[in-house]
C-alpha cells in the first residue's frame, strides 16, 4: 500500500479542524499523525471551553508565569512538562466567559481541583481566583513571543461576555489582531481607553465586531473618534446595541467619514428614518462600501426613500439588506424605481417590510430593466397573487436574477402556477424559494414538469405548502428518471407528505 | 465571477498531453486553459508529464472533463473552503475506486495543481477517518504506530479536551 507526501496528510487533517473528536482519534495513530494533528486541533480555540483543556494550559506555564499566580494559594495541576507548546499554535482565540451558571471551563477546574484542600468555599475569594486564573491564561495565549523570537500572530479574538474587568489587559496585548469582536460586555471607561489604544497601535486590525455590547456615551465617542481616525478597518459590525439618539447621531455622522470600510452592519439598532438619511446621503460620495446591513430597524418610508435617492448615484455597493424595516409599499415603488438606473447593486433584501402587491409589481416592473441584480429577497410582504404573478412573468425576459427567495407571500397555486411556466423559459435561476404560499398539487406538478426543460435551477424550496403527495411523486419521477440533471435539491417538508426533502 | 467557459480557447480546439508511460491523450483546449500546468506538457510528441502514468491521468482527465463547465471560483482562504466537506453525488461515485487509485489521484492533482480536485481527494479521505478509532484507522491505512506507551498516555491526557469538546 503507497502512503502520502506529508503535505497531502496535512491537508486531509485540516478538512476536520472543526471536529475536534476526529482529530484526536487521529492524533494517536502515530507520531507523523500527531506532528500534523497538534497545529490543526490547537489552532482555533474556546480557550475556556473546558476544565481539561484549562488544566493542559495551566500545564504549560512557565515558572515565571506561575508566580504571579503564587499568591493566590491555587493548587496546580501536577505533570510532566507537556510534550508540545500547545499555546504556540494558536490564532484564533474565543474567550467565553458568559456562562456563569453552568461555569465555564476555568469555574469547573478551580471547583474540580484547583481550590485547594483547605481553601473554604467563598464565592467572593473564588471569583477574585477565577479571574487571576483566566487572566494568566490569556495573556498565554496573547503571547506572541518566545524566547525573544517571534513564535506566532494572533490573528482573531473574540470575547464573548462577561469580560469586563480582563478587556483592557487584553486589549493592550493584542497588537498583531487582523479581527476583534467583543460581544455581550460592558465597557468600562478602562477597557474603553483600552479599545482606543489597542486600535489606534494596531495597523493590521482590518475587522471590528462589537455586537450587543453596552459601550455607553464615553464608549460611543471613543469609538466614533477610532472610525474617524482609522484607516485599516474594512468590515465594521456595530449589531443590537441600542444606542440612544445622542450615541447614534455622534456615531453615525463620524461613521459616515470614514473611506476604508467595505463592510458595514448596523442590524436592530433601533435606528430611525433620519438615521437613514444621513446613512443615504453618505453613500452619494462613498465609493468604498460594498455591503450595508441596516436590518431590523426602524427606517421606515423616509430612509427608504432616501436610501432609493442614493442608489440613483452611487455606483459601489453591491449587497444592501433593509430587512423588517417598515419601508411599506410606497417605500418599494421608490427603492424599484432606483432599480430600474441603478447598475451596481447585486443583493437586496427587502423581506419583511409590508410591500403588498403595488410593491412587488413594481420591483417586477424594474427587473426587466435592470440586469445586475442578482439575488432578490422578498420574503413576508404580503406580495399576493398579483405581486407574485408580476414576479413570475418578469422571469421570462430577466435571465440575471439567480435567487429569489418570496416565502410566506400568500401567493396562491394560481400565482404558483406562473412559476413553473416561466421555469421553463427562464436559464438564469438558481434557487427559488416559494415556501409557505399555499401552493396545491397541481403546482407541483407543473414546477415538476418544468424541470424537464429548465437546465439552471439547483435549489427549489417549497416547504410548508399543500403539494401533498401527488405532486412528490411528480418530483420522485423527474429525479427518478434523470430527466433533470441539474437540479440537486427539492425541499418539500410540512407538505402533507412525510417530512422530505428529495 | 469567470464561469469558465468565456475563455479563449473554442470547444472544437483540443490538446494532447503524455503520461509517463506513454500514453497519449487528446483533450479538450478548455481544460488546459482552466489549469495552467497541464498547458505546460501541450504537444505530447517530445514532452511528457513526468510521476503521472496512463491510468491515473486517465481518471484526472476523466474528472477534469466532467467539471468543465464548473464555475472557476476564487475560494478564498483555506479555512473557509475546508468547511465544506460536502461531496456531490457524481464525485462521491468517481472517486470510490481502490485505495491506491484514491491516493494516486490525489499525488497527481497536488502535482498538476488541480486543486478542485486535490481538496475533492483529500475530502474524501477525511470523511473515511470520520468516527474511526486510532486502530481502525491504522489498519485502514496501513499504518504502523510507534509511540511508546508512556507516550501515548500523556499525550491522551493533555489533549483529552478535545473528545469532550
Amino acid at each position: 500500500m503507497m502512503s502520502l507526501p506529508n503535505e497531502c496528510l496535512f491537508e486531509i487533517l485540516a478538512y476536520l479542524k472543526d471536529q475536534p473528536k476526529n482529530l484526536f482519534s487521529c492524533l494517536f495513530v502515530n507520531r507523523l499523525w500527531c506532528k500534523n494533528v497538534i497545529p490543526i486541533l490547537w489552532k482555533e480555540l474556546d480557550i475556556f471551553k473546558n476544565r481539561k483543556l484549562v488544566r493542559t494550559c495551566l500545564l504549560t506555564l512557565d515558572t515565571k508565569e506561575k508566580t504571579q499566580l503564587l499568591p493566590f494559594e491555587i493548587r496546580f495541576p501536577n505533570g510532566p512538562k507537556p510534550l508540545f507548546e500547545y499555546t504556540t499554535y494558536t490564532t484564533v482565540i474565543k474567550i467565553n466567559s458568559d456562562s456563569w451558571i453552568l461555569g465555564d471551563g476555568v469555574t469547573e477546574w478551580y471547583n474540580y481541583e484547583g481550590r485547594g484542600y483547605n481553601r473554604p468555599f467563598d464565592i467572593d475569594v473564588d471569583r477574585y481566583m477565577i479571574q487571576a486564573i483566566k487572566t494568566s491564561l490569556i495573556m498565554k495565549f496573547l503571547q506572541t513571543e518566545k524566547n525573544g523570537q517571534i513564535s506566532k500572530k494572533i490573528s482573531n479574538l473574540c470575547i464573548f461576555g462577561g469580560a469586563t474587568n480582563l478587556l483592557a489587559k487584553i486589549l493592550d496585548n493584542c497588537i498583531t489582531l487582523t479581527s476583534l469582536s467583543i460581544m455581550n460586555n460592558w465597557f468600562d471607561s478602562k477597557a474603553v481607553e483600552a479599545l482606543s489604544r489597542a486600535i489606534n497601535k494596531n495597523i493590521v486590525l482590518t475587522s471590528l465586531e462589537l455586537n450587543k455590547n453596552q459601550l455607553g456615551l464615553e464608549g460611543v465617542k471613543a469609538l466614533a473618534e477610532i472610525l474617524y481616525n482609522n484607516t485599516t478597518l474594512i468590515s465594521l459590525k456595530l449589531c443590537v446595541n441600542q444606542f440612544n439618539s445622542e450615541e447614534e447621531k455622534i456615531l453615525i455622522s463620524n461613521l459616515c467619514k470614514n473611506t476604508t470600510l467595505i463592510y458595514l452592519e448596523l442590524i436592530n439598532n433601533n435606528l430611525g428614518s433620519s438615521t437613514g438619511k444621513v446613512l443615504a446621503k453618505s453613500l452619494h460620495k462613498n465609493i468604498t462600501l460594498t455591503h450595508l446591513d441596516l436590518s431590523d430597524n426602524y427606517l421606515q418610508f423616509e430612509g427608504g426613500r432616501a436610501l432609493s435617492e442614493a442608489l440613483y448615484v452611487n455606483t459601489t455597493l453591491t449587497h444592501l439588506y433593509l430587512q423588517n424595516n417598515f419601508i411599506g409599499s410606497e417605500g418599494g415603488k421608490l427603492m424599484a424605481l432606483a432599480l430600474q438606473k441603478n447598475k451596481s447593486l447585486t443583493h437586496l433584501n427587502l423581506s419583511e417590510n409590508g410591500l403588498g402587491p403595488d410593491g412587488g409589481q413594481a420591483l417586477a416592473d424594474a427587473l426587466y430593466n435592470n440586469n445586475s441584480l442578482k439575488h432578490l429577497f422578498l420574503w413576508k410582504n404580503q406580495l399576493g397573487f398579483d405581486g407574485g404573478k408580476a414576479l413570475a412573468e418578469v422571469l421570462y425576459r430577466n435571465h440575471t436574477l439567480t435567487c429569489l427567495n418570496i416565502n410566506d407571500n400568500q401567493l396562491g397555486s394560481e400565482a404558483g402556477q406562473a412559476f413553473g411556466v416561466a421555469l421553463e423559459v427562464n436559464n438564469g435561476l438558481t434557487s427559488l424559494f416559494l415556501c409557505g404560499n399555499n401552493l396545491n398539487s397541481d403546482v407541483g406538478k407543473i414546477l415538476a414538469t418544468a424541470l424537464y426543460t429548465n437546465k439552471t435551477l439547483t435549489h427549489l424550496h417549497l416547504g410548508n405548502n399543500q403539494i401533498g403527495p401527488e405532486g412528490e411523486i411528480a418530483f420522485k419521477f423527474v429525479k427518478d428518471r434523470s430527466k433533470n440533471t441539474t437540479i440537486i435539491h427539492f425541499e418539500l417538508s410540512c407538505n402533507n407528505i412525510d417530512d422530505y426533502s428529495l | 465571477m469567470d464561469n469558465g467557459t468565456s475563455n479563449s480557447a473554442s470547444e472544437n480546439e483540443t490538446i494532447t498531453l503524455k503520461s509517463c508511460d506513454g500514453i497519449e491523450f487528446h483533450i479538450d483546449a478548455r481544460i488546459a486553459n482552466r489549469y495552467t500546468l497541464l498547458n505546460n506538457w501541450n504537444g505530447g510528441e517530445s514532452a511528457c508529464i513526468p510521476n503521472v502514468n496512463g491510468k491515473v491521468l486517465e481518471k484526472v482527465l476523466e474528472w477534469c472533463e466532467h467539471h468543465i463547465n464548473d464555475p472557476q471560483l476564487n475560494c478564498g482562504d483555506d479555512d473557509s473552503r475546508r468547511r465544506n466537506t460536502i461531496i456531490e453525488e457524481w464525485d462521491e461515485n468517481f472517486l470510490s475506486c481502490d485505495q491506491d487509485m484514491l491516493f494516486e489521484i490525489i499525488l497527481a492533482a497536488n502535482y498538476l495543481e488541480i486543486k478542485p480536485l486535490l481538496d475533492l481527494g483529500c475530502k474524501t479521505v477525511a470523511n473515511m477517518m470520520k468516527s474511526k478509532s486510532p486502530e481502525e484507522i491504522r489498519s485502514a491505512f496501513n499504518i504502523d504506530n510507534d509511540y511508546t506507551p508512556e507516550e501515548e498516555e500523556q499525550f491522551r491526557k493533555e489533549n483529552e479536551w478535545a473528545e469532550d469538546y
